[in-house]
């Protein structure tokens, strides 16, 4: 009996979260950042910011250390650890709405530049960027699109060269290209969403659907447009303008579920029986948010099978003025939530841009502060891992 | 050189045991882990000087408890009720035992469970755990003292698990 209270203790203490694999780098990349931060305090005490500008090393993002300055290191052949993101800046400089595009041709710091977990950035050139040569009417599509895995293990990208979309498995440096040809000239008239399954097996566009181990390429029924790609065998979520969410297999689509109120779709569960969502109040035929409306406050999944809602759970901890850009699936009950205004607050120059990350449970609502992720620039592109 | 070097096998290691104590310490999975990830964040910052010649997991378990007791000051209004752990694959005699311990510890003071967890899960000497807490050994055992009869109190059903421990 003396020692019952201590079985007790341990029998509860066996209840402990096994806690996320990469612990040890979050904590560094914690670490990282405060020392990013305490050392442009530092030198921002110490010398005039002009100055320091030019001194600061380019590294990981976050409320108080900012990804800035030159990077010149180009991404490693292989052995490069897990993502967290990727983003652009051109630069840092002013562009206005793509009235100066041109000015940025042949310049190495538009490039696309890669940030693993443990706070590495690279640069990759064969990654294809800014669209240098789009004209200003057109300025909205401003760069070519790149994906990464959740697990940040894989990232797909545009290879000029090859004019081939590819996925690169960063630690051994394999390189897959998809089937299909793609000329700059296209993707710079007309745009393309890019997508990567989760396990990096499938890569889409917005209208094809690419199994990168057997080569086979599945054209998107018209009509509708890839929205997310999950794993292995399971339909990709397709949507329509006419606002039907379906779901993609064999080639052909299933509608499965018709929203009323704004409706983003994160992904499906891994299993495949549900699809997950965040929603709101705000009709769908109304495209802009008036005063005081939230855009999204709740988290649905529908059942793959029936089409019906299966669980709803309103946001439960969320910042006030939540405005979810983009969802993905993080596991069995968490999505990834990315709020794209980081920027516009600060009076730095060149501002701060980014993303705040976001966990939601899907059962409960419970909304948690994953990161933030950040870059110096007056305008841009971030991606995260998984959205 | 990294100045990490050596970390992450620390980590390693050492991740589990000190994931259990943080959740003895909060008694919700979620908080475990933020709770964790802030120490090791801090033991990231003052790795080169701990791996030189500290004791980085004397430092880990120190700042746990300094880091628990912070934050529940801190949020004693926002955090009334501790998430119950899921009920697992065991009986329901075992769930419902733990369920009791964990809602009885939920309702001590921060100090109180943590010189309980310091006492009697980790097996510290008072001596240990006043060092660990930053008090004096008197102070360790009358908090264990009134720990001890608070959890009486709280959860009379588990009087006699407590009975040795007197």
């Amino acid at each position: 009996m003396t020692h019952l209270f201590r079985d007790r203790l341990e029998d509860l203490a066996g209840q402990a979260p096994s806690g996320p694999g990469d612990l040890a780098e979050r904590a560094v990349r914690g670490a990282r950042r405060r020392r990013a931060g305490t050392l442009l305090s530092a030198l921002a005490a110490v010398i005039a910011l002009s100055l320091g500008a030019a001194a600061v090393t380019a590294d990981r993002g976050g409320d108080d250390g900012v990804t800035t300055g030159t990077v010149s290191e180009t991404l490693p052949p292989s052995g490069v650890g897990p993502l967290s993101h990727a983003y652009y800046d051109f630069c840092g400089e002013k562009w206005d709405m793509g009235g100066n595009t041109a000015s940025f041709t042949g310049r190495a710091c538009t490039q696309w530049k890669v940030v693993t977990r443990s706070g590495q950035t690279y640069r990759m050139p064969e990654a294809l960027s800014v669209y240098t040569e789009q004209s200003a009417e057109n300025y909205m599509n401003t760069g070519a699109p790149v994906a990464i895995t959740p697990d940040g293990l894989r990232i797909a990208y545009y290879d000029e060269a090859a004019q081939r979309f590819a996925v690169r498995e960063l630690d051994s440096g394999r390189i897959v290209h998809g089937p299909q040809t793609v000329t700059r000239a296209e993707l710079v008239s007309r745009g393309t969403l890019l997508m990567l399954s989760p396990d990096g097996r499938r890569m889409a566009t917005h209208d094809t659907i690419t199994d990168l181990e057997t080569g086979e390429t599945t054209a998107v029924p018209k009509g509708w447009t890839t929205t997310k790609l999950p794993n292995g065998d399971l339909p990709a979520v397709v949507t329509s303008e006419r606002g039907p969410i379906g779901l993609l297999a064999d080639g052909q689509v299933r509608e499965l579920y018709r929203p009323k109120h704004w409706f983003q779709v994160a992904g499906l569960t891994p299993d495949g029986t549900g699809l997950i969502a965040i929603t709101g109040t705000v009709p769908t035929d109304q495209h802009m948010t008036e005063e005081g409306q939230i855009p999204y406050d709740t988290v649905v999944t529908i059942d793959t099978r029936t089409g019906k809602e299966r669980s709803r759970a309103a946001f439960n901890g969320a910042p006030p003025d939540i405005s979810p850009m983009r969802t993905g699936v993080l596991d069995e009950r968490r999505i990834l939530v990315a709020d794209a205004r980081v920027g516009g607050r600060e009076r730095t120059d060149p501002p701060t841009l980014g993303d705040r990350i976001y966990t939601i449970d899907r059962e409960t609502g419970e909304v948690r502060a994953a990161e933030v992720l950040t870059y110096r620039g007056w305008a841009g592109d971030l991606v995260a891992a998984g959205l | 050189m990294d100045r990490y070097e050596g970390f992450r096998e620390f980590v390693h290691a050492r991740q589990q045991s000190l994931m259990r104590s943080a959740y003895l310490l909060t008694g919700d999975a979620h908080l475990a882990e933020d709770l964790l990830q802030t120490v090791l964040t801090r033991v990231a910052r003052h790795w080169p000087k701990l791996a030189a010649g500290g004791n980085p997991e004397a430092y880990a378990r120190k700042a746990l408890i300094n880091q628990h007791i912070s934050w529940r000051r801190r949020l004693r209004r926002d955090v009334p009720t501790p998430v119950l752990p899921e009920q697992g694959h065991d009986s329901g005699e075992a769930s419902l035992r733990r369920m009791a311990l964990q809602d009885a510890l939920a309702r001590l003071t921060p100090r109180q469970r943590a010189v309980l967890v310091l006492r009697f899960y980790e097996d510290r000497s008072i001596e240990e755990s006043a060092e660990l807490l930053g008090c004096s050994t008197g102070t360790v055992k009358s908090q264990t003292h009134h720990a001890l009869g608070r959890l009486r109190v709280l959860a009379p059903e588990l009087a006699e698990l407590l009975e040795a421990t007197s």
